[in-house]
C-alpha cells in the first residue's frame, strides 16, 4: 500500500472513530489532542483523561478504537489499562493500543513487546514521527498482511482443535515472510498440542535461529524444556529471556530458582542487577532474590571465595528489608568462618524493635562469641536455650563450652540437641 | 530413549527398528547388531553397550553351547524345567555337561543350567543392577522438601533417607553434614576442576565425600558402563556437564514442587533452596545408567543465543536538573515531556514555585553521544501526581537552541527506531515491511 493511501485511510479512521488519550500531564494531553485533530480526528470524539479509573469509564462507555496511554498514569499504568480492555473485549482486532511515554528504558520496551502493545512511542515526539508510528500501527491493525491473516486463521483452527488444518495454514504463513518466527511458533505450538514435542522444539528453535529474541519462541521452548524436565536447557532459555525481557518479576523468580538448581551461582549478581532495575519489587520477588543471593554466598564460602561471599551477603542485607531469617542465616555463616566483625555489623541490620526476638537473640549470641570466655558462652548459651531460643549452631557452641568446662550438663544438652536436630547431632557434637 | 539412541548413533550401531529399551535384556538388538556385523576389533564397542563381560569370543562360544544343547534336546525350550525335581535337574545338568563335552565346548566354570536359558546370567546380572540402581534413585531426597520450618529445612535429611534406602546410612549423612556445617574440604577438592577426577566423582565414586563407596561393586560397574557409553560421543568436559544435567532433572522437579507448595513462606523458600543446594551435592553422585544425555539442545541454544541481535537495546540516559539561581539549590527531576516551548517534569511537591524562574538543564546520553540543553524557564503549571510528587510544566523564556534541540531530537529518533525494531523482532512480525 502506498504511503499516501495509508495516510488517507488513517485520516478517515481518525475522523470516524473514538479516541482515548491517557496522560498524567495536562500539557502533554493538550499537545496530543492538538496533534491528533491536526491529523484529522474530531475534537468531540477525543476523550482525554489523567486517571486510570476515568480511562476505564471511557472504555466502558465509548469503546474507543484508538487508545494512546502513558506508561505510568494516575492510579495505574498503561499496561493495566490495555490488559483490562482486552479482558473486557475478547476481540480487539480493530482496536489499536499505543504507549506514548517518556520512559525510554529497555525494560519498558520489552514489557510492551511482551504485552503485545501495538506501538511504543517515546516523548518527546515530533509530529512527523508520531504520525508515522500511528499510521503504521493502525493500518496494520485494520489491513493486516497476508502473513498475519494466515496466522490469525491458523490460530483459530488451532484453538478449535483442527490441528491438521492449522498446520497447513501455518505452513503457508511460513512462506509469506522473510522472518517467519511467529508462524513457526504457532506451527510448533500446534505440534505441541499434538504431543509431538520434538517437532515443536524443532519449530521453536528454527524460529529462534531466524530471530534469537523472538519472545514467543523463547517462551515456547522454555516451557517445553520444563515439561521435559530438562532444566539446564530451560535455564539457558529463560536466562536469555530475562536478558532481553527483564521487567517481568515472575520470570526473574523463575530464573533465580533455576540458577540455584543448576548451580549457576555466579549468575546471581546479574539477576541482582535486574532486580534493582525493576520498577516494582514485590515481596515474593525480594524473597527469591535474597534466597538466591544467600545460597550463592554460602557457595562462595564453601568455594573459599570469602570476599565474594561477604560482598554478596552485603547485598542480601541491603535488600532483605530486615527479614530476620536472612540476617540470622548470614550471621551463622559468617561465624562459621570466623568473620566476627562482619557478623556484628550484620547484627546492626536487625530492626530496632527486634531485641527480644529469637532470631536476634540467637544471632547476637553467635556474633559475640569471640568476645566471650567459656563461662559466658555457657551462661548466655544456656539462657538462650532454656528460654526456648534454640538453634543447632548455638547449641553446638554451648555444648562444646560445657565440655571444655567439664560440666556434666553437656550430655543433657547434647541429648536434647540430638532429639531436636538428629541430623546435626548424630553421635558427637559437630565442630564449630 | 533418545539419549541411548544418540549414544548408539555415535557408535555407528543404531539401526532402524532398534528396541533401545531392551538393551541389557535377553539378547538386545544392539548385541545382535554386533553379532551380525564384521568381527569387532575395538573392545570399547562392547563396553559402550553395557555388556563388557560379553566379548565377541564369548558370545560365539555361548551361541555354540546353546546350539549344542539344543541339538541334544537339552535346552530349556525342549524341557519343562518347572516339572523337574532336584534329581531331574541334576541329571539334566549332567546330560548337558556331557553334551557340551562331546561337542568339545565344555569349559571350567560353565554354568550349564544357565547356558540353555535365553537370558544368560551375565546379561541378567547387568540388567538387575540397572533396575536396582533405578529404584535407589526413585527413593532419593524427596521428603526433605516437605518439611516445615527453618530448622528442619536446614538439615540434609535427604541423605539419611538415601542411606536408609541402601542400608548405608552413616557414610552419607556424615558427608552431608560435613558439607553443610562448613568442613568444606571435600567440596573444595571437587572444585579443583581436574576433569578426570571430576568425572570419576560424578560417575559414582563417592569415596571422596562419604569416606566409603556407597554402592560398592554395583556402582563401579554401572558407573563404568555409563562412562564408557558417554565416551562414545562426549569429551571429558561434556561428561561432567551432562551428568549434572541428568541428575538434576528429577531433583529440580521436586524442588519446584516444593517451592511452589511453600509460596508465601519466605523463610522456607530461602531455606528450601539452600537445603537443596546441599542435597544436590549428594545427588551428583547418583547416576542412572539408562539415561545418556543428548547435548545437542544445549549446543544449539548456545549457538542461537550467542548471535548478535540486530538492534540496540541501550536504554539511554535522560535527566533534568533544575536550578534556582537565587537559592543556589538544584533538583534532579524526572523527565516527562519536552517541546520547543515547554518542558514537563516530575518533582517532589514544594520544590518549585508557581511563576518562579529557574535554569533547566536537560541531559541526554545515547549511542555514545550526549547533548545538554540549558534554558531559563518559568513555572507555568503545577499538578498533583502521586506519592507526594507533582507534575510541573515550565515555559521557556528564551527560544531553545535549534542546533542542540535537533541533536536531541535526532538521538531520540534513533532510540525510537531501536524501540520499533526491537518490538518487531520480539513479536516476530514487521509492521512496516508487511503492511
Amino acid at each position: 500500500m502506498k504511503a499516501e493511501k495509508k495516510e488517507e485511510l488513517f485520516k478517515e479512521f481518525l475522523s470516524k472513530n473514538k479516541v482515548l488519550l491517557v496522560d498524567k500531564s495536562s500539557a502533554s494531553r493538550r499537545r496530543l489532542v492538538k496533534t491528533l485533530v491536526d491529523m484529522g480526528a474530531k475534537r468531540q470524539q477525543i476523550s482525554s483523561v489523567a486517571h486510570y479509573a476515568e480511562a476505564m469509564e471511557v472504555i466502558d462507555k465509548e469503546k474507543p478504537k484508538l487508545v494512546l496511554s502513558d506508561f505510568s498514569i494516575i492510579g495505574g499504568s498503561g499496561f493495566d489499562l490495555f490488559k483490562k480492555y482486552r479482558e473486557l473485549e475478547k476481540k480487539l482486532d480493530d482496536t489499536t493500543l499505543v504507549l506514548v511515554t517518556s520512559n525510554i528504558s529497555q525494560s519498558a520496551v520489552a514489557k510492551a513487546a511482551e504485552e503485545d502493545v501495538d506501538s511504543f512511542i517515546i516523548k518527546p515526539y515530533t509530529v512527523k514521527s508520531l504520525q508515522k508510528s500511528l499510521i503504521t500501527a493502525v493500518i496494520n491493525k485494520l489491513y493486516p498482511s497476508e502473513y498475519m491473516k494466515l496466522i490469525d486463521q491458523g490460530k483459530e483452527q488451532m484453538f478449535s482443535g483442527n490441528y491438521e488444518e492449522a498446520l497447513n495454514i501455518f505452513n503457508s504463513a511460513i512462506t509469506k515472510s522473510k522472518k517467519p518466527s511467529l508462524a513457526l511458533f504457532y506451527h510448533g505450538q500446534t505440534k505441541y498440542f499434538l504431543e509431538q514435542s520434538e517437532e515443536a522444539k524443532g519449530d521453536y528453535k528454527k524460529g529462534l535461529e531466524i530471530n534469537s529474541i523472538h519472545f514467543k519462541c523463547q517462551v515456547g521452548l522454555y516451557e517445553l524444556f520444563v515439561k521435559q524436565e530438562r532444566y539446564f536447557e530451560a535455564y539457558d532459555v529463560v536466562r536469555n529471556i530475562a536478558k532481553y525481557f527483564p521487567a517481568n518479576p515472575d520470570r526473574l523468580k523463575e530464573v533465580i530458582r533455576l540458577a540455584v538448581r543448576t548451580g549457576n551461582f555466579e549468575h546471581m549478581e546479574e539477576y541482582y542487577e535486574l532486580f534493582t532495575d525493576l520498577e516494582e519489587r514485590p515481596e515474593d520477588v525480594t524473597n527469591f532474590m535474597c534466597s538466591g543471593l544467600f545460597v550463592a554466598g554460602k557457595f562462595y564460602f564453601q568455594d573459599n571465595q570469602k570476599t565474594a561471599a561477604r560482598e554478596i551477603f552485603e547485598k542480601v542485607a541491603i535488600s532483605c528489608g530486615g527479614m530476620t531469617k536472612f540476617l540470622k542465616g548470614m550471621i551463622k555463616e559468617l561465624v562459621k568462618y570466623n568473620f566476627y566483625t562482619e557478623s556484628k555489623s550484620m547484627l546492626k541490620r536487625f530492626p530496632n524493635d527486634n531485641e527480644n526476638v529469637a532470631d536476634y537473640m540467637i544471632s547476637s549470641y553467635l556474633a559475640n562469641l569471640d568476645e566471650m570466655n567459656t563461662t559466658e558462652r555457657i551462661s548466655r548459651g544456656m539462657e538462650l536455650f532454656n528460654n526456648g531460643h534454640k538453634d543447632p549452631l548455638a547449641a553446638d557452641y554451648l555444648i562444646k563450652a560445657l565440655r571444655k568446662d567439664g560440666n556434666k550438663k553437656a550430655d543433657e544438652y547434647l541429648e536434647e540437641a540430638q532429639f531436636l536436630w538428629p541430623d546435626d547431632f548424630p553421635s558427637e557434637p559437630k565442630a564449630a | 530413549m533418545q539419549k541411548r539412541k544418540k549414544a548408539l548413533e555415535a557408535a555407528g550401531l543404531l539401526e532402524e527398528g532398534d528396541d533401545l529399551e531392551d538393551l541389557g535384556r535377553k539378547e538386545p538388538r544392539a548385541i545382535k547388531a554386533i553379532k551380525e556385523k564384521s568381527p569387532i576389533s575395538n573392545k570399547r564397542e562392547h563396553d559402550d553397550l553395557g555388556v563388557d563381560e560379553l566379548d565377541r569370543e564369548n558370545l560365539d562360544k555361548l551361541k555354540k553351547k546353546q546350539e549344542a544343547l539344543k541339538k541334544a534336546g537339552l535346552s530349556d525350550d525342549d524341557l519343562n524345567i518347572d516339572e523337574l525335581d532336584r534329581d531331574g535337574l541334576d541329571k539334566l545338568i549332567a546330560k548337558r555337561k556331557e553334551a557340551l563335552k562331546a561337542a568339545g565346548l565344555l569349559e571350567e566354570g560353565d554354568d550349564v543350567e544357565d547356558l540353555a536359558k535365553p537370558q544368560p546370567q551375565a546379561i541378567k546380572k547387568a540388567q538387575d543392577k540397572i533396575e536396582a540402581k533405578k529404584k535407589e534413585r526413585e527413593n532419593l531426597g524427596v521428603d526433605e522438601l516437605n518439611r516445615d520450618g527453618l530448622d528442619a529445612l536446614t538439615k540434609s535429611k535427604t541423605t539419611q533417607q538415601i542411606g536408609a534406602d541402601v542400608g548405608e546410612t552413616e557414610s552419607l549423612s556424615n558427608s552431608a553434614k560435613k558439607a553443610f556445617i562448613g568442613e568444606v574440604k571435600d567440596i573444595d577438592d571437587e572444585s579443583e576442576g581436574k576433569s578426570t577426577d571430576k568425572r570419576n566423582k560424578q560417575i559414582g565414586n563417592v569415596e571422596s565425600k562419604s569416606g566409603k563407596d556407597l554402592y560398592a561393586d554395583a556402582d563401579d560397574e554401572i558407573g563404568e558402563l555409563v562412562t564408557k557409553k558417554k565416551e562414545v560421543s562426549l569429551d571429558d568436559t561434556q561428561i561432567g556437564e551432562e551428568i549434572e544435567e541428568d541428575l538434576s532433572a528429577k531433583k529440580t522437579r521436586e524442588m519446584i514442587e516444593a517451592l511452589e507448595s511453600k509460596s508465601g513462606n519466605v523463610t522456607d523458600l530461602g531455606n528450601a533452596i539452600i537445603d537443596n543446594s546441599e542435597a544436590g551435592e549428594e545427588v551428583k553422585k547418583e547416576l542412572d545408567p539408562n539415561q545418556i544425555i543428548d547435548n545437542k539442545d544445549s549446543e544449539d541454544l548456545k549457538e542461537i543465543f550467542s548471535q548478535e541481535i540486530p538492534v540496540s537495546t541501550e536504554s539511554g540516559e535522560l535527566n533534568v536538573i533544575i536550578e534556582s539561581a537565587d537559592e543556589n539549590v538544584s533538583h534532579v527531576c524526572k523527565f516527562e515531556d519536552f517541546y520547543t516551548t515547554e518542558i514537563v517534569v516530575i518533582i517532589e511537591k514544594g520544590h518549585l514555585a508557581q511563576d518562579k524562574e529557574y535554569n533547566v538543564k536537560v541531559n541526554l546520553k545515547y549511542a555514545g553521544s550526549k547533548v545538554s540543553i540549558v534554558q531559563s524557564a518559568k513555572v507555568l503549571e503545577i499538578e498533583d501526581f502521586e506519592d507526594g510528587k507533582v507534575l510541573v510544566c515550565l515555559e521557556f523564556i528564551n527560544e531553545v537552541n535549534e542546533e542542540k534541540y535537533n541533536t536531541f531530537s535526532t538521538l531520540y529518533q534513533e532510540r525510537q527506531e531501536s524501540i520499533s525494531e526491537f518490538m518487531n523482532l520480539a513479536r516476530g512480525y514487521y509492521l512496516e515491511d508487511e503492511g
